[in-house]
């Protein structure tokens, strides 16, 4: 009698477990998410730009606007989607589904709201790692209804945004990661979801994932050395004294030397609501060491190595960092005000 | 109020299949006949037998959902009666073991 009730109660437990976790993810989510996602990250920042829409304010605003409306468009579309997909399968939206229905769209809606945030505020560094973050969080819920696997996926999602943000990763590093992440790590999450039915697919799902996680990393690391990697050893080497003596500008490209003890010229142009520039103030600074940089037309197109150092590409490696701003009332010197930051060449 | 003995055990429910049938709608609030099906690893003759016994007995109600394509999808929730008989069983199951779950 008591083995009976013991064997009860295991099945008892066995299929309230499967109860709690039958809420499925269907293929098409994965996918319509993923690839929108991925697909936003990378052209809002090219049909935004400051030449189209100069004021700050009205650039973030479209920004936003056009995010919100793609990401409305495809919550319906796939909402449509996998009430079509159900039914034709003769299955429900369980009560459950269609309050993580609603944790993703209220996700959705915080993702919008950082993003306006970052955008009115500053701090665009830490938008990729929480949008990373607050994506796997909500992953790591849907699987704790779903397939376990999802919970892993959604949890190395929090790593990747945490990791990135510790590691103080450049943006375009960030960027990368992120459409990697969604653009080929949701569909590929995808392919595999719904084929651990069978017990064989089941053991195989720690390697799966373990596949998948590498799959992800590798690709974000192969792209982004191949982003980094500038090798324009060929171009001509000229010195800053022989280029300032060139009557025309050239266009084509060429590396100009800016030798150690170079004065370059800072022009600040600072403006505030009780502020008025008189003057346009200009701080001369010191080359510290050789400086190269390749110049186009008269422009830096972002190139620039050091002393004997190798190349890199400024949107990878130049940050301001550790801002401070000071004031004091001296009856010696009246009002002052002091702004300190360091630049940095290293990307740290 | 039936007079059962604490370790007396509902019979429609102290059967494998009806004891993970009712399981399954208790957390899952309710499914339809695939979904049952597939969760529980059974045939259709198999789980129709079952589940027309706790239709009959009131501890399952059944609801048509919408036709499509002809059909109806017949959807299975745990009626008031199935969620008390469920809930004694257990306790009853707890009863025998001497142990909490």
């Amino acid at each position: 009698m008591q083995e009976r009730a013991a064997d009860q109660i295991e099945s008892i437990h066995a299929m309230m477990s499967t109860g709690h976790r039958s809420v499925l993810m269907e293929r098409h989510s994965l996918w319509l998410w993923g690839i929108t996602a991925a697909g936003l990250i990378l052209t809002v920042r090219h049909l935004f730009t400051p030449e189209r829409f100069s004021i700050p304010w009205q650039r973030t605003t479209a920004a936003n606007f056009f995010i919100a409306f793609v990401l409305i468009v495809i919550a319906v579309w796939d909402f449509r989607m996998t009430r079509q997909a159900r039914e034709s399968r003769d299955e429900t939206l369980s009560f459950i589904q269609l309050q993580l229905t609603k944790v993703w769209w209220l996700i959705l809606g915080l993702i919008v709201l950082v993003n306006i945030g970052v955008n009115v505020f500053g701090g665009g560094m830490l938008f990729y790692p929480i949008l990373l973050s607050l994506t796997g969080l909500a992953f790591y819920i849907q699987g704790l209804f779903s397939k376990q696997l999802l919970s892993w996926a959604g949890f190395i999602m929090i790593l990747l945004g945490l990791g990135s943000a510790a590691l103080r990763l450049p943006l375009p590093t960030l960027e990368w990661l992120a459409i990697v992440v969604f653009g080929l790590g949701l569909p590929s999450l995808g392919l595999f979801i719904h084929r651990t039915q069978n017990t064989q697919h089941r053991l195989l799902q720690p390697v799966f994932f373990m596949a998948w996680v590498g799959l992800i990393l590798l690709t974000a690391a192969m792209i982004n050395h191949w982003n980094m990697q500038s090798d324009d050893t060929d171009l001509p080497l000229v010195m800053l004294n022989d280029y300032q003596q060139q009557k025309l500008i050239p266009s084509t490209a060429q590396i100009i030397r800016l030798p150690a003890g170079t004065i370059v010229p800072v022009e600040v142009n600072i403006k505030g609501d009780v502020l008025k520039g008189i003057n346009l103030a200009t701080v001369p600074l010191q080359l510290s060491e050789d400086f190269d940089m390749v110049v186009e037309g008269g422009k830096p197109d972002g190139r620039f190595r050091k002393t004997d150092g190798s190349w890199k590409q400024h949107r990878f490696h130049y940050r301001l960092r550790d801002f401070k701003l000071t004031s004091e009332v001296l009856s010696e010197t009246g009002p002052r005000v002091k702004l300190q930051f360091y630049v940095s060449t290293e990307g740290n | 109020m039936d007079a059962m003995s604490p370790f007396e055990l509902d019979t429609v429910l102290h059967q494998p299949l009806r004891t993970r049938i009712a399981a399954f709608l208790a957390t899952r609030d309710e499914a339809t006949f695939t979904e049952l099906k597939i969760s529980l690893e059974v045939t259709d003759g198999n789980l129709e037998s079952h589940i027309k016994k706790m239709v009959a007995i009131g501890y399952v109600r059944t609801k048509k959902l919408s036709v499509k394509k002809g059909r109806a999808t017949t959807i299975y929730s745990l009626t008031k009666k199935g969620h008390e008989a469920f809930e004694n069983y257990l306790e009853a199951l707890k009863r025998i073991l001497s142990v909490r779950l």
